[in-house]
C-alpha cells in the first residue's frame, strides 16, 4: 500500500466513524447495515529436516483478514482490511514487502451504486466476462491470490435481457498496484429476457462478446514490443430442454511475456461444454484448446500473479487427500484437453435395494499441442493435439446409503501426470521424473453413532510407479492414509489422521505424517486448533494451486461472519 | 505504526460486533444478479418475498461436507416442503472450471433445489461468506440465523429453527 500510515488511519477512523453512529442506532433501518466477516489463520514452525521443513525464524506466522460491508439503499461501500506477519509458508512472501513494507492494509475498498438500469463502482472490483478466458479478477485468501482491479466499473441494462458492461483501472499487485492500465467491455444479450416469444418453447438462447485491453509502455533494449495488447471474445449458449451447448472462443493479440517465452505469436483458445441433465442422470462432454492464452497486467509477470484472464484444468477436482499430490494445472502457453462426466442415481426400490447409490465416472486427458518454433520467437501451432500427454485420468465414485445411519463411499482414480510439464521441473523437451502413473483407492464408511453424532473414517492407499529411464529421486513412492472424524452436532469436530510414506525410495523418508484437529462451531463462528505434520505439496482451491512447503507445527484458526 | 493499525482493527471489530449483538438476526438479503441452472439472471433480493422460509445453502461441487449436508436435505427436503413450506436454494461458488457440471451433477444426484451459479463469488462475498458450506435461515427477506460448517444432525438444528420461525411447537 503506498498511501502513508496515519493517512490510512485517518481513513480508517473516518470510516468507522459513521459505522459507530450506525451501529448505536441500528434499530433504524434507514441509517444502513453494516455487516462483515473475520478470518484468522495462525501457525507455528519447528524445523523437520526429515520432511524438508524449514527454520522460520519468526515461529509464528500468521494471515488475517476483516471484511466489511455498509450497505444503504441503493448505495454499498465496503473495504478488507488485510495482515501478514508474516505471511504463512507457501503465501507469497511479497504480501510483507510491498507497500508500506509491514504487511497492513486496506488494499480492498470500493463503492457501489446500484439502480434498476444502471450501477457504477468506484474502488476495487471483481468481474468476470463469460468463462473467464479474457478476463477474471477474484480472491481466494487461502491461495494468497487477488488480482481485484482499482478503478470505475459502470453497468447499463437498458432492458431486461441487455447488460453492457465496461471499466478501466490497475490490478492489485500485493499492496501495490501492477504497471498496466486495464480496459475492458463485455455485452451481455439474454435473448429469452428480451422477447419471450422470439425463441420456439424450450428454447434459450444467450449470447455474449467482451474485449479487455492493457496497456504498458515499451522499455525494451532489443525488441518491439506492443504497448496495447487487446484480447476479445464471443460465446454462446443454446439450451433447449434438457440438453445445454456451451461455447466460447477467445483471441489475443502478439504479447512476447515473461511467462510465454517471449513468444510474438497470437494466442486463442476455444471451449464448447455439451450437457445433458434429467433428474436421475447428468452427462457432460467438454473440449478445451488453448493456444498461448497467458495473460498479465504486467508482461514481465511470472507465478501466479497479475493474471487477468482465467484458464481452469478440464480435469476432476479431486479432493481425496492423497491424490492431491497430483493435481493438473492448466498450461496457459499450449494444451488440448477433453473430458467426459456422466453421474447417476439408482432409485430407491430398485434391485440395489431401499437405499439409493449414486455413481460417478469421469474421464479426462490432456496432450500437448503439435507446434513447430520456426524462429526463435515464433511457432506454426496445428489444431489437433500432439503425441505428448500432459495427463490423464479415469476415475469413479460409487456413494451408497444403507438405512439412515450407515453411508459409504468408494472411489478408484487411475492418473497420469507429466511432472516435467505440470511442476516445471524440465525443460519443454527434456525428460527428467516424466510420465508418473499414479492408482488410488478410498473407502469412506460413516456412522452415526447417536442422535447428532457421527463417525466417519477414510482409509486411503496409492500406489506410484514411474516411466522406464525417469529419474527418481526426490521421489515419494507410495502411500496410505486413515483418517477418523467424530463430529457432535452442532459444534464439535475432532479429526485424526496419519498420512503414511510407506513406499519412498529413500527409506530415512519413509516417515508418517500426523495431523490433528479440534474444531468448534457456532452459528456463524468457527474455531479450529490443530498440530500438524504436513508434507510438501500443492494446495488447490477452486481452479487454482499454489505449492505449499512442507511444516510442522501447531495451526489456529478462527473464522466469522456478522 | 503496527499498535495503531491494530487498535483501529480492534475497534472496527467491537463497533462490528455490538452491531451484530443489537441486529445480526435482521440483515436483508443482498441484491446480487447471478444465473441459475437454467441460465437466466436472478436477483437474489427476490428470493425470499414471503412469509415462507427460505434456506440459503452455500456449497461447491468440490466441498464433500456441502454435499453431504445437501443430500441430508434431499432426504428431508419432500416432507420439508409439504409440511413447513421451506424452500431450499442451493448456491454453487464453483468457478467456470466447474460450473459448468453443476447442472448435471445437481440432476444426477436427483437433487430437487433451486440452483443459483455464483461463479466468481459475488453473492458469497455480499453475505460475508468465508468458507463453504455456510446456510442462512430467511424469511421474508431478512436473515434470521445463519450457520457455517456441516455436521451430521445439523439438519435438526435448521428444522428446530425453521419450526421456530413459523411458531411450530418444537421437540427438545
Amino acid at each position: 500500500m503506498t498511501i502513508p500510515t496515519p493517512l490510512a488511519i485517518g481513513v480508517l477512523c473516518t470510516l468507522i466513524a459513521p459505522f459507530a453512529i450506525v451501529s448505536a442506532s441500528a434499530q433504524f433501518d434507514d441509517l444502513g447495515k453494516i455487516t462483515g466477516s473475520v478470518q484468522l489463520d495462525a501457525q507455528t514452525y519447528s524445523k523437520d529436516t526429515l520432511i524438508g521443513a524449514p527454520e522460520v525464524p519468526e515461529k509464528i506466522l500468521s494471515n488475517a483478514f476483516v471484511n466489511l460491508l455498509y450497505t444503504r439503499g441503493k448505495f454499498t461501500a465496503g473495504l478488507r482490511f488485510e495482515s501478514y506477519q508474516n505471511p504463512l509458508l507457501g503465501i507469497d512472501p511479497r504480501y510483507a514487502s510491498t507497500g508500506a513494507g509491514t504487511g497492513i492494509g486496506i488494499p480492498y475498498r470500493f463503492f457501489t451504486y446500484s439502480d434498476t438500469h444502471f450501477e457504477i463502482t468506484g474502488g476495487n472490483f471483481y468481474e468476470q466476462f463469460g468463462s473467464g478466458m479474457i478476463l477474471r479478477t477474484y480472491e481466494e485468501r487461502n491461495l494468497g491470490f487477488d488480482n481485484s482491479i482499482d478503478g470505475v466499473r459502470a453497468r447499463f441494462m437498458p432492458i431486461d435481457g441487455i447488460k453492457l458492461t465496461g471499466f478501466i483501472g490497475r490490478q492489485r499487485s500485493f499492496f501495490d498496484l501492477s504497471e498496466g492500465i486495464m480496459r475492458g467491455a463485455d455485452l451481455s444479450l439474454d435473448i429469452n429476457s428480451i422477447d419471450e416469444n422470439l425463441l420456439p418453447r424450450d428454447m434459450q438462447v444467450q449470447l455474449g462478446g467482451s474485449m479487455v485491453s492493457r496497456f504498458q509502455p515499451d522499455l525494451d533494449d532489443f525488441l518491439k514490443l506492443p504497448e496495447n495488447v487487446m484480447a476479445w471474445s464471443t460465446r454462446a449458449r443454446l439450451g433447449y430442454q434438457d440438453v445445454n451447448l456451451d461455447m466460447e472462443y477467445a483471441h489475443k493479440i502478439n504479447d512476447p511475456s515473461a511467462a510465454n517465452g517471449q513468444s510474438f505469436n497470437t494466442g486463442n483458445a476455444i471451449y464448447a461444454n455439451l450437457s445433458y441433465a434429467r433428474q436421475g442422470l447428468g452427462v457432460n462432454l467438454a473440449a478445451k484448446r488453448i493456444d498461448n492464452m497467458d495473460f498479465r497486467s504486467d508482461r514481465t509477470a511470472t507465478g501466479n500473479v497479475q493474471t487477468v484472464n482465467y484458464l481452469p484444468a478440464l480435469t476432476k477436482q479431486h479432493t481425496w487427500r492423497l491424490i492431491t499430490l497430483y493435481p493438473y494445472a492448466t498450461q496457459p502457453t499450449g494444451e488440448f484437453a477433453v473430458q467426459a462426466d456422466v453421474t447417476f442415481t439408482i432409485p430407491k426400490g430398485s434391485f440395489l435395494g431401499d437405499d439409493e447409490t449414486t455413481v460417478s465416472l469421469n474421464y479426462s486427458e490432456v496432450r500437448a499441442l503439435d507446434t513447430t518454433w520456426t524462429t526463435d520467437l515464433r511457432y506454426d501451432a496445428k489444431f489437433m493435439w500432439s503425441d505428448r500427454k500432459y495427463y490423464q485420468d479415469a476415475n469413479i465414485e460409487i456413494q451408497r446409503k444403507w438405512g439412515r445411519k450407515f453411508k459409504t463411499t468408494f472411489s478408484f482414480i487411475h492418473l497420469k501426470y507429466d511432472q516435467d510439464i505440470i511442476e516445471r521441473r524440465a525443460a519443454p523437451t527434456e525428460k527428467k521424473y516424466g510420465l508418473i502413473t499414479a492408482d488410488f483407492a478410498v473407502l469412506e464408511l460413516w456412522w452415526q453413532t447417536a442422535r447428532g453424532q457421527s463417525l466417519r473414517t477414510e482409509f486411503q492407499y496409492m500406489k506410484v510407479t514411474h516411466e522406464a529411464g525417469a529419474q527418481l529421486a526426490l521421489q515419494n513412492g507410495d502411500w496410505a492414509m486413515a483418517l477418523f472424524e467424530y463430529t457432535v452436532s452442532p459444534s464439535w469436530f475432532f479429526t485424526v489422521f496419519d498420512e503414511y510414506n510407506f513406499g519412498n525410495n529413500d527409506e530415512a523418508l519413509r516417515v508418517h505424517y500426523p495431523n490433528a484437529t479440534v474444531a468448534y462451531v457456532k452459528d456463524a463462528l468457527r474455531l479450529q486448533a490443530g498440530y500438524g505434520r504436513v508434507r510438501g505439496g500443492i494446495l488447490c482451491v477452486g481452479g487454482i494451486c499454489r505449492p505449499v512447503p512442507a511444516s510442522n507445527g501447531f495451526t489456529l484458526g478462527l473464522t466469522y461472519t456478522f | 505504526m503496527r499498535l495503531h493499525f491494530l487498535l483501529v482493527a480492534v475497534l472496527v471489530l467491537i463497533c462490528a460486533a455490538s452491531m451484530s449483538a443489537q441486529d445480526s438476526t435482521q440483515s436483508s438479503l443482498p441484491a446480487v444478479k447471478i444465473r441459475n441452472a437454467a441460465g437466466e439472471l436472478v436477483n437474489t433480493a427476490d428470493l425470499s418475498k414471503s412469509d415462507a422460509p427460505v434456506v440459503i445453502s452455500f456449497w461447491a461441487t468440490w466441498c464433500k461436507p456441502c454435499i453431504q449436508e445437501l443430500n441430508t436435505y434431499h432426504g428431508l427436503y419432500e416432507q420439508w416442503r409439504k409440511d413447513l413450506g421451506v424452500t431450499v436454494v442451493a448456491v454453487s461458488i464453483d468457478d467456470s472450471r466447474n460450473a459448468q457440471k453443476v447442472p448435471a451433477f445437481i440432476k444426477g444426484r436427483g437433487w430437487d433445489f433451486n440452483v443459483l451459479l455464483d461463479v466468481n463469488g459475488d453473492f458469497k462475498r455480499a453475505m460475508n461468506v468465508n468458507n463453504v458450506p455456510h446456510t442462512f435461515l430467511v424469511k421474508n427477506g431478512k436473515i434470521v440465523w445463519q450457520h457455517s460448517a456441516y455436521a451430521a444432525g445439523d439438519e435438526e438444528d435448521l428444522e428446530r429453527e425453521i419450526k421456530k420461525l413459523l411458531g411450530r411447537p418444537t421437540e427438545g
